[in-house]
């Protein structure tokens, strides 16, 4: 009974992460429908960031988000006006295209600059554990959690709210219709993903506190966030995190049950599976065949 | 024709800044650790006279996912070439590495081509993955250039009847026996309890590497009649391991031999702690890093390797290892990331005597030269000696007089304990490897 | 006029029939000279030109964004290898039961999957190719996992499809790669090919007028999965060696997608365009590069894309046909008036 209880807990918590990621990527993707590739990258910006944060200021990550969010939502904006804005209107296939090439600047980027060591940042309560019972809790993996909370509410809130959130809404569901409505696309499309991107600042900065630190990082978690946010709906926050959880409790079970070297292949497959029969993912609205 | 506007005018400032950014970036350098003033690498483009140097090309992955490693096996090449041209070179003829950068075995194949047909080297030293090795030796001995192997262990490299190619580094089968060995002949005999009660838990990232060491250790622990419970492979890019932990948890494995590489070791370690699972040893079947050193502190002491040879490993065994370690602090200013770089250095060492033996670059000299070598362990800086297995064996190339050594953290220093000659002095074990 | 006179007169088609053919020259005499890296060079850009080409059928004319193609380069690859290591069987047999496998599987993935649109479509397919590489790491016993599995290498010629001289595979390539292009101009004047337009363009219009969606980009699919499933067994045969993570690699899928989308998406010449121009790039730029700062090939290969997509943004085969005819209309309007001031 033990281990099935850390199981699970285990999976809620890797859930956590994967969720923390599919945030970002879910506002981007459901609002511009932009397939990025370089998402992983940003995250990986994020967490060198965060490391000279915590090298050259001694600031702790989770207090560093404060800096990191903003700076990382500068840099969205740069990135999304010298690339991504002048092709917007094409085909999908050419921003996917450019994606890819972002991603493979920034990772050979990264390693041309901060060469290919591993960085890990040590913090006092890096191993400590939250004990419940005679489960432990990674400490780090609950605050991480704990952030996605929070971020998840303040964006729901921001997007219910604020003009620029109702803005952004109000495109992902009929682009010409909020055009018409006075909103202005070009730059909704702009804030969007640099709000996207420094989400992913943000989710970058926690997990700077779980894992190590290297030009490949983003690739870790490449597919899975792709899959968490197609399975929660595309632009649905609540689903990413849904989503999120999911994919980490099924991540966790099948690792148990099965040889651990499955493990990716069994979401990956029940989510070709989730997909076959809710095409719009399990949270999505009802549009036929996830609509174009 | 190209009117400025629009997107080209973005696309213009966009050039600008990153011509700017590159051109400041090459300069500095980033903070990478530097090669100063490296006279002895090229990337082929100055096409030197050859009469006075001696070219020999160069090939692991500096991109890509084995980036790290990759550049630290380098290193240890170009620190041999330095240090034999300021003796001299050879025959008077001053080293010249000719670059390739080969993350994956596509990339493996053209680029090897291309140093072959375009620089037109004779031999080729590499590779460190196990999949570039495999693929640019198969390029090489087609058009029957020598392929000097130093790094990749995956066995079957060697499985093909390569007349010109030769492995002086360790096989996988020997970081897989060696950790066996160690469980045997070390941890059994501290703990004070028979092998065979203790349960052995096999786990390893699943790439060519650490497949071909799982296997190595599995098999020999078989046919010592171990009980070996769990043997498992994991992605090296998961994002957590727990299930797996808890797996071996629950199996109450005694020993762990995993196997990994830098993230996920780190991780590996770290999810451990967290959920509280202590088996009595650890022992890691190869890259030994600081990193794990500079993540779990004063703990890392007690944590068991079967690797190369480590820097700290009996000098009067290794002859030119201390030369190593002074030269590598003198350059880089600190202690060796890893064993391998002193793994290329032994071999490349080895190369240049061949070399220097056969009188040129031959490659059919070089191989002769090669295969009639007869070292008897410590001869080289890794403590190895040199002897190729013959035409007409299964592994022919294979370098019989080389294994992976058992090794310690001590005092928060990598040092060796197994075997015996290569003992650092004052090493001592910690079992159980408590935490 | 004839094409000749058409060509000479006509300064835009000139320049780049000059071009292009300074270019060809450029790769090829080296080649014909000896130069194995050119030839290797030449071999890949056929074979990746072949493997773009493919996926053209479904992603250019059909719209379908497959993710996930390399599935059928590593389906065919290991298919003939396996075949040839474990039973002997000939690579030649072995090509017909790579296509046969690919196309089989591209009913079985293809069949559910089709029901998806745009990006959903495109993550089930990047899910299908991971899925198939994982199984290819985890499932030594058919596959002998991560270590991979050479060719037999121990016999040349062409019954053995392992050949000494790299022109031979050139050859090989080059066939099937006119082949594919030959395909491609028959589906892109029948009905398949209108009814794959149709259904890009718009998929439930097309439905409306009697279009069977479902049949059609299935039919697509097949093809294209078969020739990409060839070019990934000589492909095979030319590294000698495959692993999980060189024939299943997400990276040789959205490659694949990359020099379709660069050459000109949904036209006959540009997926092979992309590739003529994206393999030598990678690999000189490595060549000059590859030794200095760790990465900087990488990011000024990554640079040049980048540019490219913004100055380019139709890719390049199309653009290069605007210029040529944009160049005709205004040498028209040119050519009246100079016949009015009597020049020659």
């Amino acid at each position: 009974m033990d281990v099935i209880q850390q199981l699970v807990i285990n999976g809620l918590l890797t859930g956590g992460v994967f969720a923390i990621i599919a945030v970002g990527l879910t506002l981007i993707f459901g609002v511009m429908k932009i397939i990025n590739f370089a998402h992983g990258e940003f995250l990986m910006i994020a967490m060198y960031l965060t490391y000279w944060i915590n090298v050259k200021m001694g600031l702790d990550p989770f207090v560093a988000i404060l800096l990191i969010f903003p700076t990382m939502f500068v840099i969205g904006i740069v990135v999304y006006k010298l690339t991504l804005n002048p092709i917007i209107n094409s085909r999908e296939e050419l921003t996917l295209l450019m994606t890819v090439a972002l991603m493979i600047f920034f990772q050979n980027l990264a390693l041309m600059l901060w060469s290919a060591d591993v960085r890990s940042i040590s913090l006092p309560y890096s191993y400590s554990t939250i004990a419940l019972g005679n489960l432990g809790l990674s400490l780090t993996k609950v605050g991480t959690f704990a952030v996605t909370i929070a971020m998840a509410i303040g964006l729901l809130f921001f997007l219910n709210q604020s003009w620029l959130g109702r803005s952004i809404r109000a495109v992902s569901q009929n682009r010409d219709a909020a055009q018409l409505m006075g909103v202005n696309t070009i730059k909704t499309y702009m804030y969007a993903f640099g709000i996207g991107i420094g989400i992913v600042g943000v989710a970058g900065a926690a997990l700077s506190t779980v894992y190590g630190i290297y030009p490949l990082v983003g690739q870790q978690f490449g597919t899975a966030s792709f899959v968490v946010v197609v399975l929660g709906g595309l632009g649905n926050i609540p689903g990413a995190i849904l989503g999120g959880l999911l994919i980490g409790l099924i991540d966790a079970i099948s690792g148990f049950v099965l040889p651990v070297g499955f493990n990716e292949a069994v979401y990956l497959l029940i989510f070709i599976l989730v997909l076959l029969i809710k095409p719009n993912g399990i949270l999505g609205k009802a549009t036929a065949g996830g609509g174009r | 024709m190209l009117r400025l506007r629009g997107s080209k005018l973005n696309a213009l400032t966009l050039v600008l800044l990153l011509c700017f950014a590159v051109v400041s970036v090459v300069g500095c350098g980033g903070d990478q650790s530097k090669t100063n003033g490296d006279q002895t690498k090229t990337n082929g483009n100055q096409k030197s006279t050859g009469d006075d140097v001696i070219r020999i090309g160069l090939l692991y992955p500096l991109t890509g996912s084995l980036a790290k490693l990759g550049q630290e096996e380098q290193k240890g090449a170009l620190l041999a070439a330095e240090l034999r041209n300021a003796k001299g070179g050879i025959n008077g003829k001053k080293i010249e590495w000719v670059i390739g950068d080969a993350p994956d075995p596509q990339a493996a194949v053209t680029e090897t081509e291309r140093l072959i047909t375009v620089e037109k080297v004779d031999i080729i030293q590499g590779s460190y993955s196990s999949g570039v090795a495999y693929a640019a030796s198969a390029v090489a001995e087609k058009h029957k250039k020598i392929y000097w192997e130093c790094g990749g262990v995956a066995d079957n490299i060697t499985q093909r009847g390569f007349k010109y190619l030769f492995r002086f580094g360790q096989t996988g089968t020997s970081n897989g026996e060696t950790a066996i060995k160690l469980v045997e002949d070390i941890v059994a005999k501290e703990l004070n309890k028979d092998v065979k009660s203790l349960k052995i838990g096999i786990i390893h990232e699943d790439s060519a590497f650490g497949t071909s060491v799982a296997d190595g250790a599995e098999k020999y622990a078989k046919a010592q009649g171990l009980n070996v419970v769990i043997r498992e492979g994991y992605s090296m890019n998961t994002k957590d391991l727990s299930s797996l932990i808890l797996k071996l948890k629950k199996a109450n494995v005694d020993i762990l031999v995993p196997t990994t590489y830098v993230a996920d070791g780190l991780l590996l370690f770290k999810q451990m702690k967290e959920l509280n699972y202590n088996p009595l040893a650890v022992v890691m079947g190869g890259n030994a890093i600081q990193d794990f050193k500079l993540a779990m502190g004063d703990e890392v002491n007690g944590l068991m390797h079967a690797d190369i040879t480590m820097p700290r490993t009996n000098y009067d065994y290794c002859p030119g290892l201390e030369e190593f370690n002074k030269e590598w602090m003198k350059k880089y200013n600190q202690e060796p990331y890893c064993a391998h770089p002193i793994r290329t250095f032994a071999g490349a060492n080895v190369l240049f005597d061949v070399i220097e033996q056969a009188g040129s670059t031959d490659p059919d000299k070089i191989a002769e030269v090669a295969r009639s070598l007869d070292l008897p362990y410590g001869s080289t800086a890794t403590g190895w000696g040199v002897k190729f297995a013959p035409e007409g064996d299964p592994m022919m190339g294979t370098n019989l007089r080389a294994q992976a050594f058992g090794c310690i953290w001590h005092d928060g220093n990598i040092e060796t304990l197994w075997p015996e000659e290569a003992a650092w002095p004052g090493v001592k074990t910690k079992l159980p490897w408590v935490r | 006029m004839s094409y000749l006179q058409d060509l000479l007169t006509n300064k835009a088609k000139m320049t780049v029939t000059i071009v292009v053919i300074a270019a060809c020259l450029l790769l090829v005499v080296p080649a014909l000279m000896g130069n194995q890296f050119a030839q290797g060079i030449i071999i890949l850009i056929l074979l990746f030109g072949t493997m773009t080409s493919a996926w053209n059928i479904i992603g250019g004319y059909g719209g379908q964004l497959s993710l996930g193609h390399a599935s059928f380069v590593g389906l065919g690859a290991y298919t003939a290898v396996l075949l040839a290591v474990k039973f002997g069987v000939s690579p030649w047999i072995g090509m017909l039961a790579a296509a046969m496998i690919a196309v089989a599987a591209a009913v079985i993935i293809g069949w559910p999957c089709f029901r998806l649109r745009g990006p959903f479509f495109a993550l089930a397919t990047v899910a299908v190719g991971e899925v198939l590489r994982i199984l290819a790491i985890n499932l030594p016993g058919i596959t002998f996992g991560s270590v991979g599995v050479s060719v037999n290498m121990s016999e040349f010629g062409i019954t053995h499809m392992v050949f000494r001289e790299p022109w031979a595979y050139g050859v090989l390539a080059l066939i099937l790669l006119v082949t594919m292009l030959g395909v491609t101009r028959i589906i892109e004047r029948s009905q398949l090919g209108f009814y794959l337009v149709a259904i890009r363009e718009n998929q439930d219009a097309a439905a409306s007028l009697g279009v069977n969606a479902a049949r059609i980009k299935l039919l697509a699919f097949m093809i294209s999965a078969a020739f990409t499933a060839v070019a990934g067994v000589i492909y095979a045969q030319y590294l000698l060696y495959i692993d999980p993570q060189t024939v299943f690699a997400s990276t040789l899928s959205v490659q694949m997608v990359l020099m379709a989308i660069m050459g000109g998406v949904g036209t006959r010449f540009g997926p092979l365009l992309g590739a003529a121009l994206l393999v030598p790039l990678d690999q000189y730029i490595r060549a000059y590069f590859g030794a200095s700062v760790h990465g900087l090939h990488l990011v000024i290969y990554a640079l040049i894309l980048i540019l490219v997509i913004l100055l380019i943004p139709r890719g390049i085969g199309p653009t290069v046909k605007d210029w040529i005819s944009k160049y005709e209309r205004k040498a028209e309007s040119g050519v009246t008036k100079q016949s009015d001031e009597g020049a020659a």
